[in-house]
């Protein structure tokens, strides 16, 4: 089959700690895929591996028939494609909004400064933040630096994204506005997986949902089958911890 | 236990603090010779004698320097730290090794102090010159007698006469100068503050600017690195200089007396308008007209002549 | 204790009245003071017994017409070594630091000459660097003007300020949280490219203060230079001071001196605020 991005048997230790130990999974063009889990899990990591920003130590992840997890493949060019976006958002605090996106349009995918500018215009109006374009992150609230922190990482136009627990440092306030920009990627086709919290997010958006329990996935499948029916004794008792909040 | 310590702590520092005050000297000479002092009364200023009268053992000094010293019955002499050769031999004034040392004690001899009653402490060059109360009776570490230097210490007369000179490497530029125009281009050193730097910038005048160094020891540094050409001293430290520390220099030229602000005559350096003055004047004026000062600057400074003479016009 | 009433506009009013006297009470205690200090200095040090003494030896208005010429045209020695070592400890100073905070297994080597460096140049005092250096060097047998006591003085400062300002580099990078560099690796910015335009811009704000100190601590040991020949400000006032057997040139360098020290930390200070202003959020009123 001809998924858009496959992860085969992806194992990783920090040290002693073996935090995935075999994760597999094929994710196909379009599809959205939500990460359920309890903290160390390994939700985080995973995604974290699919950037290449952590080196897997066994295992294979393919984007597009690409092994990009070979050793000696150029990281930097998988990684333009593969966009990660940060519970803490992460955005430069010496840059106002508008450089924060166009830097690595600059630098990294070789852009000249106008089209990066027009680029990130463009990106800045459709979601609504046109206004903060000269604006420091340090003026800006959780949800508009969360927002911001997205559209840097969709300026680069990747194939896939990868959003890590986004809305778990805001204000319940501000967690609408960015669930409505991920609902909205989506619409536009954009391949995501995403760790998170949102159940009731995950439930209307996702195609496929994961429940990770110590670095495997325990359950997968649709939003129906694992969050209402789950079949594993893990995932009900883990929704039953959550759902009870 | 507890109300102990500080009293340890207290007792120490009191200790620590009579050590620091007790350090000039006073405790340290016994006055274990009070018999030879009642013979040592006896008028010791030597009038037609030619030979010093030998004070004895734990002379205490004349009437003249009665209640004038800073130690009573003491005499306190300064001199640098270190004290080169050929003014103190070894670094060791109280050895008398050295034509400062041999001259600081025949002025004491004169005085009525005796060897054991002479006292040595150093102070940097600078040091001895500032307005201020001093930490001795007299200083002597090659001070030239000027007029500026008189409005904050007074002066002895004079116990030498030096000309200034030029030490510079044999097969350099330098060695064949004989006029001060052949000295123009040439880079020059000295020690800062001392009329030889004076003499560089106000005599020779250098189309470039000299170099001043804390000390000698600087200056001889930088003629070894060569970032100089040529190092102006008095005569005999010049000597000293080329004959014996630094391999391959001479003495290049001396300066004659009536050149720029004079040859420099050295004076032993008192508090400003201290009385003792008056007691070392007699003194000098003793052991010039016995020969005795003669004598000894033939003993350690036996190089007078020799240098060439470089004219200043 | 409080007799207003639950109305809203009066409670206000109460409130801006209270910290209103307040305000001017803390005023009034600040200036007075000052004033009776300033006041005690003026009035009193002139009648202490040797006052006379003391102006003639320091603060002789005579001798510092007479030395100001002469120091000043001294001083822009000083300045031209400053001029040539600030860029130089920089550079060096923050290729140093980089080299010390790479992970790169390779540069070992490299990381292991800079500990030694720093802790050497920074262990010994500058004093005897600039002796070691500057006579040292040239008396190998270098020629003229190789062996220059400006060049190898220079050099010794710059040597020994760089791991000063190494280490203060350091801990700024050191500063910059590891976020910063996955956000940006994850952008696909290369490893230099992070470092030049994420961390090492945050890395130099953070440490400005300390790098000022540490700028004018050299502006003043650049008078060390004057131990191995060359006359600077420090020196002519001390040739001064012998010749004219008085403090006062001292004074006037004291004075040239803080002409330049005094507008460059000013300069930093208004750098700094000006950037806390474009960047920052809300701050905590007093």
């Amino acid at each position: 089959m001809n998924a858009h991005l496959s992860i085969r048997g992806v194992h990783k230790s920090f040290g002693a700690n073996e935090v995935l130990r075999g994760v597999s999974l094929d994710v196909p063009r379009g599809n959205v895929v939500a990460f359920i889990g309890a903290s160390g899990s390994g939700k985080s990591t995973l995604l974290r591996c699919i950037n290449l920003l952590e080196p897997i130590d066994d295992g294979e992840i393919v984007l597009d028939g690409t092994d990009i997890s070979a050793p000696g493949f150029d990281a930097n060019v998988a990684r333009r494609d593969v966009g990660l976006v940060f519970q803490s958002y992460n955005l430069f605090p010496h840059m106002n909004v508008m450089r924060n996106i166009t830097l690595a349009l600059t630098h990294a995918a070789g852009a000249d400064k106008s089209a990066a500018e027009s680029t990130a215009m463009d990106l800045l109006t459709r979601f609504g933040l046109a206004d903060k374009a000269r604006t420091y992150p340090e003026q800006l609230s959780g949800g508009q630096q969360q927002r911001v922190a997205i559209v840097r990482a969709v300026a680069l136009k990747p194939s896939v994204l990868l959003l890590d627990e986004v809305t778990a440092a805001l204000d319940p306030q501000l967690v609408g506005e960015v669930l409505d920009l991920i609902a909205e990627l989506r619409t536009s086709g954009m391949t995501m997986l995403m760790a998170t919290h949102e159940m009731s997010f995950a439930h209307s958006i996702a195609d496929t949902v994961c429940f990770l329990h110590e670095g495997t996935i325990h359950e997968s499948g649709t939003p129906q089958q694992v969050l209402d029916a789950p079949r594993e004794e893990r995932t009900r008792a883990f929704l039953a911890r959550t759902n009870r909040r | 236990m507890r109300k102990t310590k500080p009293l340890v702590a207290l007792a120490l520092t009191a200790g620590l603090l009579l050590a620091a005050c007790g350090d000039d000297g006073d405790s340290s000479t016994a006055d274990t010779t009070v018999a030879a002092e009642e013979t040592a009364t006896a008028d010791t200023t030597a009038t037609a004698d030619t030979t010093a009268t030998e004070a004895a053992a734990g002379g205490t000094g004349n009437e003249c320097t009665a209640g004038k010293t800073l130690g009573e019955g003491k005499l306190t002499i300064g001199t640098g730290n270190p004290a080169y050769s050929p003014w103190v031999e070894n670094d060791a004034p109280e050895s008398g090794e050295g034509f400062e040392a041999a001259v600081a004690y025949a002025v004491a001899e004169e005085l009525g102090f005796s060897k054991d009653t002479v006292a040595w402490v150093r102070t940097s060059f600078d040091e001895a010159i500032q307005p201020g109360a001093k930490n001795f009776d007299f200083n002597l570490q090659q001070y030239s007698i000027t007029d500026e230097r008189k409005k904050t210490v007074s002066f002895s007369d004079p116990y030498y006469t030096s000309n200034q000179a030029i030490v510079g490497f044999a097969d350099s530029v330098a060695a064949n100068a004989t006029s001060i125009a052949d000295l123009k281009d040439l880079k020059f050193g000295a020690q800062a503050g001392t009329t030889s730097l004076d003499f560089i910038t106000e005599v020779i005048a250098p189309s470039s600017e000299p170099f001043a160094y804390d000390d000698n020891a600087g200056a001889k540094a930088a003629l070894e690195a060569k970032q100089v050409d040529a190092i102006v001293l008095d005569l005999p430290t010049a000597f000293y200089v080329s004959a014996v520390e630094i391999e391959g220099t001479k003495v290049i030229g001396q300066f004659p007396a009536n050149a720029g602000s004079g040859a420099d005559e050295f004076g032993l350096v008192f508090d400003l308008d201290n009385p003792l003055v008056e007691c070392v004047n007699t003194a000098l004026a003793a052991l010039k007209d016995g020969g005795e000062l003669a004598a000894i600057e033939k003993q350690w400074l036996s190089d007078k002549t020799g240098a060439p003479v470089i004219a200043t016009e | 204790m409080n007799s207003a009433s639950s109305n809203g506009p009066s409670r206000a009013s109460a409130r801006r009245a209270f910290e209103e006297q307040r305000r001017r009470r803390s005023i009034a205690i600040a200036t007075t003071s000052t004033i009776a200090f300033v006041a005690l200095v003026v009035v009193l040090v002139p009648r202490m017994p040797r006052w006379d003494r003391v102006k003639q030896s320091f603060f002789s208005g005579e001798q510092f017409a007479d030395s100001f010429p002469r120091l000043l045209d001294a001083f822009v020695l000083d300045l031209k070594i400053f001029a040539w070592s600030v860029p130089i400890i920089l550079g060096f100073g923050m290729l140093v630091a980089l080299a010390r905070v790479s992970r790169n297994p390779a540069l070992f080597p490299i990381r292991a000459l800079c500990v030694i460096y720093v802790d050497l140049m920074r262990g010994v005092p500058v004093l005897l660097w600039i002796y070691l250096i500057g006579f040292g060097v040239p008396g190998l047998g270098l020629e003229r003007p190789w062996n220059s006591p400006l060049l190898w003085g220079t050099v010794a400062l710059c040597l020994t300020y760089s791991s000063y300002v190494s280490e203060v580099f350091r801990s700024g990078i050191e500063g910059v949280h590891e976020s910063q560099r996955a956000a940006a690796r994850s952008l696909g910015l290369t490893h230099g490219q992070t470092l030049r335009l994420v961390v090492i811009p945050q890395a130099v704000r953070r440490v400005i203060p300390p790098l000022m100190n540490d700028l004018v601590s050299l502006q003043k040991d650049v008078a060390l230079v004057s131990l191995i020949g060359p006359i600077e400000i420090l020196r002519q006032a001390g040739i001064d001071k012998s010749k004219f057997a008085n403090f006062t040139p001292y004074v006037v360098a004291a004075v040239i001196f803080l002409c330049v020290t005094v507008p460059l930390t000013r300069t930093a200070d208004w750098l700094l605020a000006r950037e806390r202003r474009r960047t920052g959020g809300t701050r905590v009123a007093a």
